[in-house]
């Protein structure tokens, strides 16, 4: 979920007045909207669900861009030139299905049941313990994820343009602050609608510079032959660890594609507010949808980069990476290791000139600044509706909450420029968190999978499942170790002699995952089964899948439809899957 | 507010400073390719013809 923390390769951008200008004219309008928003927002519903009034292709595309921060247009390029083709499982297998299981099954409960946030779902399905469990977890882990997500950008404009840290913290903090306290969650989602063409639009010339230097798609693909054919498949390899990634199908499959991207992408309230702020159940339910068409084919921007700056680069002598007479090369680390991290700013360094570098510098900045306005809109939801609300102020009226809301927007902003200087002082400190959160995390699909489609899961077993399975991925962690790592925050810590080793980072985290969800869903069974049922039927309908009407899809054309257009969607990322074999 | 408006407006206003740029800057010694084009000009021209596509749904759903 964080991003990798940059970064020390010699890498520099000189951007010129037109640059700036461009830059600017962006910030410009991203506070513009806020302002034009702010009447629109007068009941908390306004505030942090925009109303329910969004249409479907808006909610569609900001679904997609909250998710465009700083992993994924830094990380999946440096993937790219890492791992190759097999980067693309992150999108045909580690969130195209999930979205359409969001769609077709889960949005209408999420939607139907009229709750404001996942939270809230936990708690009318099952209790308050499990909603205070997970509302708790999740504010918590935003606020982090932002502070990183600010870090990050801080860092990174003062390694390329040679800012100052902490006016770049300052800066992009308050023109974040602006937009999300004027125009509430409408305002998130427009900017991140913005930032979506932003990143096409000025992705694109890139990808295009790029294959023309390495002679084209063919010209790609026979260089990748040459270096590394591993790099031109995204399954070939995958029948043992032996592959870049050090991940095999198994863990790929059910580690990536079903417990994380599961887990992310059908219950990360991040993601899933988005489809809750649309004006429909149809508009819901299309969202995720939506969003998964320009998702399938959103690896050409990028992952192909990373691969092309692969392809450009001799890496015949690992230690010193030099070009091979392209005039393009990763850039190396202190020690001397390529920096993947670089790979898209120095691709847009190399190959940009003035003018295009603006637009593609801005659309690396707004992919930050977006991924830190939504942290912040689910939020102050949640810290709202499920925690002050709940606990520390119930039945207020609701001018009350939307000054809350607000306040909590002011308040998040702050902790995340603490957690920003946190970051850049005590590294080890975010790992810690980072990984507690992700022990948090993993069992989380197990519980709404079982909350969703079996009527006699109890509050009981929910709570006590997911704690269990928390407990579980911590022990894992404590006993495994990817090779090559010490023992340590990286694992390995109960014994030092790791019965469990992977191939990488990556295979023990799927795995852990697989283990944090067995455990969930076994003892949540179990306990269920060993309790009382606490719901009824009756409480249960609009809740749980054999006790909810399914919603009328008749007269609706069939392009519209979830479960057609779903099955289209799946089709071609089968396909996808194929092609690239 | 339709957001449609807002996205026009911005990128017509990003590719007319793209388009001047690739008129008035010349060529640019980074891409070989702008010895013959110049890349601001098309993709100048391409932000324009989107914006202005997203300002006349934006204009088309308001009447």
């Amino acid at each position: 979920m964080f991003a990798p923390i940059l970064m020390s390769s010699g890498v520099s951008i000189h951007l010129q007045a037109v640059d700036y200008i461009i830059l600017f004219a962006y910030f410009a309008f991203v506070v513009g909207i806020g302002f034009s928003l702010q009447r629109l927002n007068k009941t908390s519903e306004d505030f942090f669900l925009s109303g329910r009034s969004i249409p479907a292709w808006v909610t569609g595309l900001a679904f997609l861009s909250a998710n465009l921060g700083a992993q994924e247009v830094l990380g999946m390029a440096a993937s790219g030139a890492k791992y190759g083709m097999m980067t693309s499982h992150f999108y045909w297998v580690g969130a195209i299905p999930a979205m359409v299981f969001l769609a077709v099954f889960m949005m209408p409960f999420y939607y139907g049941s009229k709750a404001r946030s996942v939270p809230e779902y936990l708690k009318l399905r099952f209790d308050e313990k499990t909603r205070t469990f997970n509302s708790l977890s999740f504010a918590v882990m935003t606020v982090f994820s932002s502070g990183i997500s600010l870090h990050v950008l801080a860092k990174l404009l003062q390694a390329l343009l040679g800012w100052d840290y902490n006016l770049s913290i300052l800066a992009c903090s308050a023109i974040v602050l602006v937009y999300v306290l004027k125009g509430g969650l409408t305002s998130a989602i427009y900017n991140e609608v913005l930032q979506f063409f932003l990143i096409v639009l000025g992705f694109a010339p890139l990808v295009w510079l790029g294959l023309r230097d390495v002679g084209g798609w063919s010209g790609l693909v026979a260089k990748l032959q040459e270096k590394n054919p591993a790099f031109v498949h995204s399954w070939a390899g995958m029948g043992t660890s032996d592959n870049p990634m050090g991940v095999e199908w198994f863990g790929m499959v059910f580690g990536l594609g079903f417990v994380l991207s599961f887990g992310y992408w059908c219950t990360d309230f991040l993601v899933v507010q988005r489809a809750m702020a649309a004006k429909t159940m149809g508009a819901a339910r299309r969202t995720p949808i939506i969003g998964a068409v320009p998702k399938m084919i959103f690896p050409v921007l990028v992952i192909l980069p990373g691969v092309i700056a692969y392809a450009l680069t001799d890496t015949s002598w690992c230690a010193a990476w030099f070009n091979d007479g392209s005039g393009y090369a990763i850039p190396g680390a202190a020690d001397g290791s390529p920096d993947y991290n670089m790979v898209m700013p120095s691709m847009l360094a190399h190959y940009l000139p003035s003018g295009l570098l603006g637009l593609g510098m801005t659309a690396l900045m707004a992919s930050f600044m977006s991924g830190m306005a939504g942290n912040v809109t689910a939020f102050n939801t949640v810290w709202t509706y499920d925690i002050y609300q709940t606990h520390l102020a119930p039945n207020r009226d609701d001018s009350h909450y939307l000054w809350m809301g607000r306040a909590a927007t002011v308040v998040g902003i702050i902790i995340s420029i603490g957690c920003a200087y946190l970051a850049s002082a005590f590294n080890n400190i975010m790992d810690m968190l980072q990984l507690i959160f992700a022990f948090v995390n993993a069992p989380l699909f197990a519980t709404f999978l079982l909350g969703m489609f079996w009527k006699r899961a109890t509050g009981h077993g929910a709570f006590f499942g997911l704690v269990l399975g928390t407990v579980g991925a911590a022990i894992f962690h404590g006993l495994s170790l990817a090779t090559g790592n010490v023992a340590g925050i990286k694992g390995g810590w109960i014994l030092q002699q790791a019965p469990y080793t992977y191939r990488s980072e990556m295979a023990q985290n799927f795995w852990m995952a697989i283990v944090a969800f067995v455990v969930c869903f076994t003892a949540t069974v179990a306990i269920s089964l060993a309790t009382k049922r606490d719901k009824s039927d009756g409480e249960l309908r609009g809740l749980v899948y054999s006790m909810t009407p399914k919603p009328p899809e008749e007269g609706e054309p069939w392009y519209i439809r979830p479960a057609v257009v779903g099955t289209i969607v799946l089709v071609a990322c089968v396909f996808l899957n194929w092609y690239f074999w | 507010m339709d957001i449609r408006k807002p996205i026009g407006q911005l990128f017509l206003i990003l590719g007319a400073i793209l388009i001047i740029k690739g008129f008035i800057g010349g060529t640019d010694s980074k891409d070989s390719i702008t010895v013959t084009i110049s890349l601001n000009l098309i993709w100048g021209a391409f932000v324009t013809l989107f914006g202005g596509i997203m300002a006349w749904l934006s204009r088309s759903a308001s009447k």
